[in-house]
């Protein structure tokens, strides 16, 4: 089912700054805001939460750009993934003066006998892995392929979340499964 | 030298025509939020793949491994979700209200306050207020009645003064247009070989976008072009690449 369209009555309510309509919204939607906050900033909770928090901001502070035309859900989760893009682009200059991080274990190889099946990726280790494979992939690429695998959104929703075309995020949903299999198939891991 | 690559059919077991590979994990990748019959490739229709897949074992295994990832990897998800109780919410949500509530006190009493400093400063140079209000009023006065009384000739300034803000825009556009394309041109030399299937996808489509950041562009390149440049034919991609 695609995510519900708001009515025109719930969504003037929203444009007049209804606070319990709009925490009834907090309610229904901060696990998946959380949750995609979560993936996209490499299960750092703290960063998370920080998103999580700016996101709803962003969303009440300029509600009335809400036109209703996509669902609740999907313009959240549009905000929620710039706010993610930009903490990221922060985090990504400190990290420039901040030598050091990032060392061999982050391409630490499996143990051997980790080494047998994609069943394994019900260990925490095996996690890690899926994780590492999710953060190689260029930016858009693991934003639509989160966002698909994980949000239950479908290819036109993921795009507007991302600010594409559907056909793009189609191909580039393509690839990214492509390299995560490729990934966990070199860390001996069969997809 | 240049090279072409032509592109066989793929056949399955029983030499029946198969489709690509990649309409085959596409069909694999629909959710029941996808209308199949507006993501799936024009040739084949959801009716036709779903009595494809149960006719060729070769491409029903390969969209059941594929289907088989990505449901995997949804168990598993990144992080342990079961991690974060009811009561975690409970107080998350009472935190993004806490930010939410306060803010937008501060921010209504902020405009209180300016709009209250507004208008005491109006009150208080209400003289100087008016003298100014007459000084514009005077002004495009002035200009309408120059306006109206000036001769085609006497509007030539104006018009080339338009005429070099549209240049401006113009070349703003122009410059704007080709470091997206210069971004895109770079990224997309190294995803548009599909090399586990041999086939080109299309070069446009495959772009990876992200290399452009979209703060340093508009929403109106960042948006319409991206869609443009997937209707580009070979040649009109050619032409581009030896344009920029």
């Amino acid at each position: 089912m695609p995510s519900q369209r708001i009515d025109d009555e719930l969504l003037r309510k929203i444009h007049a700054g209804d606070r319990t309509v709009f925490s009834s919204l907090v309610r229904e939607h901060q696990r998946s805001v959380f949750f995609t906050a979560m993936r996209l900033s490499s299960g750092d909770e703290a960063s998370a939460r920080d998103i999580v928090q700016k996101a709803f901001l962003q969303a009440w502070t300029h509600r009335e750009k809400f036109r209703g035309q996509a669902s609740f859900k999907t313009w959240l989760l549009r905000i929620t993934t710039n706010v993610a893009k930009n903490e990221q682009r922060r985090a990504w200059r400190r990290r420039e003066f901040t030598p050091g991080e990032g060392t061999e274990e982050d391409f630490e190889p499996l143990t051997p006998e980790a080494e047998t099946s994609f069943d394994v990726l019900a260990s925490k280790r095996a996690r890690e892995v899926l994780r590492d494979a999710v953060e190689s992939l260029p930016q858009r690429q693991r934003e639509i392929a989160l966002l698909r695998i994980y949000e239950d959104l479908s290819f036109v929703e993921v795009a507007e979340c991302c600010g594409t075309s559907a056909n793009n995020a189609k191909v580039s949903f393509h690839h990214a499964v492509k390299k995560i299999r490729k990934f966990l198939a070199a860390k001996g891991l069969a997809a | 030298m240049k090279g072409k690559l032509i592109l066989f059919p793929r056949r399955g077991e029983s030499g029946m025509k198969c489709p690509p590979t990649d309409t085959v994990t596409l069909y694999a990748s629909l959710g029941k939020t996808d209308d199949p019959e507006e993501s799936l490739d024009p040739h084949w229709s959801s009716l036709q793949m779903k009595e494809h897949l149960s006719s060729c074992p070769r491409c029903e295994a390969q969209a059941r491994s594929w289907r088989q990832s990505l449901d995997q990897w949804k168990e598993v998800d990144l992080f342990d979700q079961d991690a974060f109780s009811e009561e975690y919410f409970r107080k998350l949500q009472e935190d993004i209200e806490g930010t939410l509530w306060s803010d937008a006190e501060s921010t209504r009493s902020e405009t209180i306050r300016s709009n209250v400093v507004e208008l005491e400063g109006l009150r208080r140079n209400r003289h100087r207020v008016a003298v100014v209000l007459s000084a514009l009023a005077a002004i495009l006065l002035f200009g309408w009645v120059g306006l109206r009384d000036s001769t085609p000739e006497s509007n030539v300034p104006a018009v080339a003064l338009e005429s070099e803000l549209r240049g401006d825009t113009l070349r703003d556009i122009e410059s704007e247009g080709r470091a997206l394309g210069r971004t895109l041109l770079a990224s997309v030399t190294a995803e548009s070989l599909d090399d586990e299937s041999g086939s080109m996808a299309p070069v446009w489509g495959s772009a990876e976008l992200s290399a452009a950041s979209d703060s340093d562009l508009s929403y109106f390149f960042s948006t319409n072009l991206y869609d443009e440049l997937d209707e580009l034919g070979a040649s009109e991609v050619a032409e581009l690449i030896e344009r920029l």
